[in-house]
């Protein structure tokens, strides 16, 4: 059975729990900060992933005044269902779980950092000290002890919820129908972390994507290329044909003088 | 705003893997239709073919910086096929080294030419996807929209096959100076200045369509958006006009007046043209580096 992660921002307080528990737990290490600049996100520390962080709370505000509102978004993994990272990585060293998670086997790695590139949300982050990539794993190892995630346990809010990939799809559904706002359900298709706003996403800095998976977007990208061949070549066969039915005229024209 | 984790190096990398593939197509096409007149040109295609497959390969060794902690680490990049794009280009890659390395062998030692010829077919069609499956690395990239373009693949391939051309026809008269015995027939030909010439000015016909294809398909990028955002990166941009003007504007009109018999004299059409391969060298690299940082930095 695939978990899931419920992210009901509708809760969260952004009291930053799940971040230093992970930080614990993944044994990173803190470092230095400074405020973000950003006005949109000045209070959000760290200013977003890299090796030694593999989540962060993102806080967002939105509207001004008598309509301010913070929002508080948890960033990290999302797990997709088919992930682009899993596709790209030409050793396997990422790997998509039957539990769910997307682990990464470093021994594979290669360092090549295509990941970093594919991740259609940016998550991989190259450490160019040891030339690996660093990302949240899931704590997959404490899922197979049927322990929750670090970030999940500390969570106080229960915005974050362990599930089953159906019963996540199914309350995210559900929120939606009460006219939230949801992303995972169906962009890159389908993730593992779904989340659940009032604020739509695009105003908390996520990435707009279609519903493609990692193959269909492949796929798509193919086809468009051996379309624009056949246009090219089709230019380029008129082309010569115009220049040798002109040489020809030139090659007659010189004839006849 | 992403971070640059494919810098210079790489750039350097599928620059030279380009420029392999297309000079194999070059040297295979014109080992099938060149006749005589083309001889030098497909022996120097394949010879340019291997070298800068091994300098690629050394270019992209350092860029992974893994060689003392694990020499043969780069060999897991096999595994994933037919999945990982980066995979198949590594057979890809590898495939075409075998091919180039045969034919050079043929070549040197007079072998079969029907073999030979077989092989070039094999060949052009590796030296193709050589140069395209980079270009369709970068566009699989879903989180760099910027790369995110059919066209992507094609410019590479043309650029390929344009670059492929110009370091072929440089090495002849550069093995011809530096070690005349390695080749006889490129001695040979570099001393026939005539037929020398005539070679230049023969390929000077394909070097100026190819420029024109390469400048349709960086037009359209700009023209539905890919490139746009390359016209206002303040360095970046830069390159990219020097790229414009030095990789394919000049050499665009070295091509035009030397087939024209315009204002370059004969005895300066080989020297004019030297220089004007060089400059599609700069321009190729260039071309590669601007595009590998823009996707990177642009959002």
């Amino acid at each position: 059975m695939s978990k899931a992660v419920l992210v009901d921002l509708r809760r969260c307080i952004g009291c930053r729990a799940c971040q230093v528990a992970c930080k614990r737990w993944n044994d990173r290490e803190a470092t230095p900060t400074e405020l973000n600049s950003d006005s949109k996100l000045e209070w959000t520390n760290p200013p977003g992933l890299s090796p030694q962080t593999y989540t962060y709370v993102r806080f967002v505000k939105t509207g001004s005044q008598d309509s301010l509102k913070w929002t508080f978004a948890k960033i990290q993994c999302n797990h997709c269902i088919q992930p682009h990272c899993v596709t790209a990585c030409p050793t396997t060293a990422l790997v998509k779980t039957e539990d769910g998670p997307v682990i990464y086997r470093k021994e594979l790695c290669i360092g090549c950092a295509y990941c970093v590139n594919a991740c259609p949300f940016d998550v991989p982050k190259f450490d160019e000290e040891n030339k690996v990539i660093e990302k949240c794993t899931f704590c997959s190892e404490r899922l197979k002890e049927n322990i929750e995630p670090a970030c999940v346990q500390a969570c106080p809010t229960n915005t974050l919820v362990l599930t089953s990939l159906e019963e996540a799809r199914r309350r995210a559904a559900e929120a939606s129908a009460e006219g939230n706002y949801i992303y995972g359900l169906d962009e890159v298709g389908g993730t593992s972390w779904i989340y659940i706003s009032e604020v739509p996403f695009t105003e908390l800095g996520f990435p707009s994507h279609t519903k493609a998976t990692a193959g269909e977007y492949q796929q798509d990208i193919i086809t468009k290329f051996a379309g624009t061949g056949i246009l090219i070549g089709g230019a380029l066969l008129a082309g010569l044909k115009l220049y040798s039915q002109r040489m020809n005229k030139v090659a007659e024209a010189e004839g006849g003088e | 705003m992403a971070e640059i984790s494919w810098g210079i190096l790489l750039a350097a990398y599928i620059f030279v893997g380009g420029l392999a593939g297309g000079a194999f197509m070059i040297a295979a096409l014109a080992d099938l239709f060149g006749k005589e007149k083309f001889k030098e040109l497909a022996k120097a295609g394949t010879y340019v073919s291997i070298v800068s497959i091994i300098v690629g390969l050394v270019f992209l060794v350092l860029d992974l910086g893994r060689f003392k902690v694990d020499p043969l680490g780069i060999l897991n990049a096999f595994i994933h096929f037919p999945t990982s794009i980066m995979s198949v280009g590594t057979w890809i890659i590898s495939a075409l080294t075998v091919m180039a390395l045969l034919t050079a062998v043929l070549w040197i030692f007079h072998g079969l030419e029907i073999v030979r010829k077989l092989l070039g077919i094999v060949g052009f069609v590796l030296g193709a996807s050589t140069t395209a499956y980079t270009g369709l690395l970068l566009a699989f990239s879903r989180g760099r929209p910027f790369w995110a373009s059919p066209f992507l693949p094609w410019t590479f391939i043309i650029s390929g096959s344009l670059t492929g051309l110009a370091m072929s026809l440089l090495l002849i008269p550069l093995i011809a100076l530096v070690m005349p015995r390695f080749s006889t027939d490129f001695k040979e030909l570099v001393d026939d200045k005539q037929r020398f010439a005539d070679v230049l000015v023969g390929s000077q016909k394909y070097v100026l369509a190819m420029i024109i294809v390469e400048m349709g398909l960086v037009l359209i990028e700009i023209v539905t958006g890919h490139f746009g955002a390359l016209l206002t990166l303040g360095g970046l941009s830069m390159l990219f006009f020097v790229y414009i003007v030095f990789g394919l504007i000049l050499p665009l009109g070295v091509a035009y007046f030397i087939l024209k018999g315009k204002y370059i004299g004969k005895e300066l059409q080989v020297p004019i043209s030297m220089l004007s391969f060089i400059f599609i060298l700069v321009g190729g690299f260039l071309l590669r580096y601007v595009i590998l940082t823009a996707g990177q930095l642009v959002l």
